[in-house]
């Protein structure tokens, strides 16, 4: 499913903050020629009802996809993405309707080292409307 | 057999600065709903709350009901679920009806109400002879709100208030749908607390007494 158009939004915001480059590969063809670049990918476990009155929150998750050079081992990429993940999460919606909740650890998705070397980190959030 | 669901439920409560209407009645019906006649039924909006005293009836005195349809050209309104069908009373000298519309009212955006009976606490009067136990004293029943924190909620200062003035208010759960009635009775609440997790909505839970049970009303 598919993340409120808020969620999405707010995340771009943040990822400009960050040191790598951020690509939007929803529903875009990109080939960044940067040695390390991320792009965002959205997830959502859906709306649930919080009040009796018309109060929804979305719960979901926000994957930082990051992208290395193939080859050249792992430290590089783990210690980027480690530290353009801290800064992400360091922003803060002013208005509190998107606030992140959780993170998990770095995981290695790419297969193997081609074309890509490939990390991810998720973040759970909640967005209130 | 059918049941309700709660989605469209909504919750009042009555303000700590309400300005009811003292009406007097001069007639009421016998029927199911009971029709309440008054000098003047103008101002008068169905779905505001009606608190009747010395009617002559017990099965209106001190109770609260919901105005259901209204008739200003003759004074009347009814009494949702107050039926007087069987009733043996007989108008009193000296009826009251005291209304209490919206502006009297609050609504309570709460996640959760939890609604306890009356108990009694048993006396032990066992002997070496036998086993025993009598009712003792009543205890009144309870009910617990839960809902999150929201300072530009009107509502959350109407609970602040609650919870220092012990003040009886009376509190409404209208069903959704046509003709599932209203819970209603009088409560005082007290005992407000907040739960404040690391990431999340701030909640509070607050505690109340049934000082007259939350009555279910069709």
């Amino acid at each position: 499913m598919m993340s409120a158009y808020y969620v999405r939004q707010m995340a771009e915001t943040w990822a400009a903050t960050c040191t790598s480059p951020y690509y939007s590969t929803m529903n875009m063809e990109q080939d960044p020629s940067d040695e390390i670049w991320f792009t965002l990918e959205f997830d959502t476990y859906g709306y649930q009802k919080e009040s009796f009155c018309d109060n929804w929150v979305e719960t979901g998750s926000i994957t930082l996809v990051f992208f290395g050079v193939a080859g050249v081992g792992w430290e590089t990429l783990v210690q980027r993405a480690e530290q353009d993940t801290a800064i992400f999460r360091a922003n803060k919606d002013a208005s509190m309707k998107l606030v992140i909740t959780g993170m998990d650890s770095p995981d290695e998705i790419s297969a193997g080292d081609v074309p890509f070397y490939a990390l991810s980190v998720t973040l759970d959030y909640e967005y209130r409307p | 057999m059918s049941m309700i669901n709660t989605q469209g439920i909504a919750i009042y409560l009555q303000t700590a600065d309400a300005t009811p209407l003292d009406l007097v009645p001069t007639a009421i019906s016998s029927t199911d709903p009971a029709v309440i006649t008054v000098a003047d039924a103008t101002g008068l909006t169905e779905g505001d709350i009606v608190l009747f005293g010395t009617t002559g009836f017990d099965e209106l005195n001190d109770k609260f009901f919901a105005v259901g349809s209204i008739n200003t050209t003759n004074g009347t309104f009814t009494a949702i679920g107050a039926d007087l069908t069987d009733t043996t009373g007989t108008l009193g000298a000296s009826p009251t009806a005291t209304i209490y519309t919206a502006a009297d009212q609050v609504k309570l955006c709460l996640s959760a109400i939890d609604i306890a009976a009356d108990s009694v606490n048993e006396i032990d009067v066992s002997t070496f002879c036998e086993v025993g136990t009598m009712a003792g004293k009543k205890t009144l029943g309870t009910l617990t709100l839960t809902g999150f924190c929201d300072p530009d909620d009107v509502a959350m200062g109407e609970l602040q208030l609650a919870d220092t003035d012990a003040t009886m208010r009376f509190l409404e759960i209208v069903m959704p749908g046509t003709g599932n009635g209203y819970l209603i009775g009088r409560v005082t609440l007290s005992g407000l607390s907040y739960t404040v997790p690391i990431e999340g909505a701030v909640g509070f839970t607050m505690t109340g007494t049934q000082n007259k049970k939350l009555v279910w009303r069709y």
